[in-house]
């Protein structure tokens, strides 16, 4: 562990404002990133790295130095938006159908259906609308960069879910961003995690 | 071999992790599946597409947001370990008496330093709120802070007043005597700005009552909301509402 990380929480625990404010310029960006593409939503997100902060400044007295500051708020906020996405499943399972079914993968097409030159607003729209279970696997693997057996250590499953789940997510982006959805995606019409096949 | 064997050996084949020999097999197979290539196609493009998705950046407006909710969250904090002794109708006259030591102890400690004029500085910890408030030239901050807390003291002083039938006898007795204190610190830190207008000292020891005897109304007032409705949590909250 560096040195300052150990003096910046010794700071933040100690209630110095200006040390909090420095955690907050020195992470909020990547959390952000994180917390924004897993909500789907801004609005969201807000609340989300709101609460990721909120929890660090109540747990940075667990922070015992084992990993970078870094890392350790990561972990934080990883598992708050598994936290936020498990809430969300539970609350529409209720109205609608599972969003994360076993073999719902999308019907493949004969030939290249993706447009070659992708705008990232669409990426961003479909990536919203990936159903909440199998878009964590995604945004950590494919955006974030993280390889499966460290996406599976994030998330508590094993490394074949973690496949699975990227996958799944592949797929229906694929199908999402393809000619005859195209148009829906741009369009928004769902709520972020609310598509169903 | 079908296509569904291959289904995930494609994703590795597209990241470039797969094992040479698992490659041979993929590209095998693909080589005489339209659908396949398809895929395969597809999976370069959006991933090459992801790779490019720029950072997302947090709007200005989520620190200031994030620092109140911190502000109020540690104060939320200090007043359950300020109440977390037991039911308040039965609190021993030991533990009244701890209230007031511990809520008043910080404030005479400032405002007694400004009265003698010791260079003791106040020990009331800052909070990540003052960093925001730390941007406003002092003198605007002063004027407007002061205007502030007063008009939010008086609002709460009322509502306090209108419900203060709800608290037990020694209870509302703590809070008179935590208000007497909280107001012979503003005044003596009032007279001490007179006489020193530019003492950051005095400054620091006004504004730490004005904050103390908001907090205090609004602990009251949750307290109230929490005896009647015996919701600890939705205590908490409403002073967090309140706060914002």
């Amino acid at each position: 562990m560096k040195a300052a990380d150990f003096e910046l929480a010794q700071r933040c625990r100690q209630g110095d404002a200006a040390a909090f404010d420095e955690l907050y310029r020195s992470h909020a960006g990547r959390l952000y990133n994180l917390v924004y593409r897993m909500a789907g939503a801004q609005h969201e997100a807000e609340d989300l790295l709101q609460e990721v902060f909120l929890q660090a400044h109540r747990k940075l007295g667990s922070f015992k130095g084992e990993s970078s500051l870094g890392t350790w708020l990561y972990r934080l906020a990883v598992n708050h938006c598994l936290d936020f996405l498990r809430g969300r499943q539970a609350r529409m399972a209720r109205s609608s159908d599972s969003l994360d079914a076993e073999g719902a993968s999308e019907p493949a097409a004969a030939s290249p259906a993706v447009p070659t030159a992708i705008s990232r607003l669409d990426l961003e729209r479909a990536i919203a609308r990936l159903p909440d279970g199998c878009r964590a696997a995604f945004i950590l693997h494919d955006v974030e960069g993280f390889e499966h057996n460290e996406v599976a250590k994030l998330l508590g499953v094993s490394e074949g879910t973690s496949k699975s789940q990227v996958h799944k997510a592949r797929m229906k982006l694929r199908a999402m961003l393809s000619g005859a959805e195209a148009a829906s995606v741009g369009a928004g019409a769902r709520r972020p995690g609310g598509y169903t096949r | 071999m079908t296509c569904l064997d291959l289904e995930l050996d494609i994703g590795d084949y597209v990241d470039g992790t797969l094992d040479a020999s698992s490659v041979a097999r993929v590209e095998s197979h693909v080589r005489h599946c339209r659908s396949c290539q398809a895929i395969v196609h597809d999976l370069r493009t959006l991933r090459g597409a992801t790779r490019s998705l720029e950072p997302q950046i947090p709007p200005a407006h989520v620190w200031p947001r994030i620092a109140a909710a911190i502000e109020a969250d540690a104060r939320q904090r200090s007043i359950r370990r300020l109440f977390s002794f037991g039911p308040i109708s039965l609190q021993p006259a030991l533990s009244t008496a701890a209230m007031v030591i511990v809520l008043a102890g910080g404030v005479w400690v400032s405002w007694r330093s400004v009265a003698t004029g010791d260079r003791v500085s106040v020990t009331t910890s800052r909070t990540a709120s003052d960093a925001v408030a730390a941007l406003v030239p002092v003198d605007e901050q002063m004027q407007d802070a002061e205007q502030h807390y007063t008009r939010v003291i008086a609002s709460l002083e009322q509502i306090a007043k209108t419900e203060r039938t709800t608290l037990d006898t020694p209870v509302a007795a703590v809070v008179d005597q935590n208000l007497a204190v909280l107001d012979q610190a503003i005044g003596e830190s009032r007279d001490a700005l007179q006489k020193e207008p530019s003492s950051e000292l005095a400054q620091q020891s006004l504004f730490e009552a004005l904050r103390s005897k908001v907090a205090l109304l609004q602990d009251t007032i949750a307290l109230i909301n929490e005896m009647r409705k015996g919701n600890q949590e939705g205590a908490a909250r409403i002073v967090s509402d309140m706060n914002q």
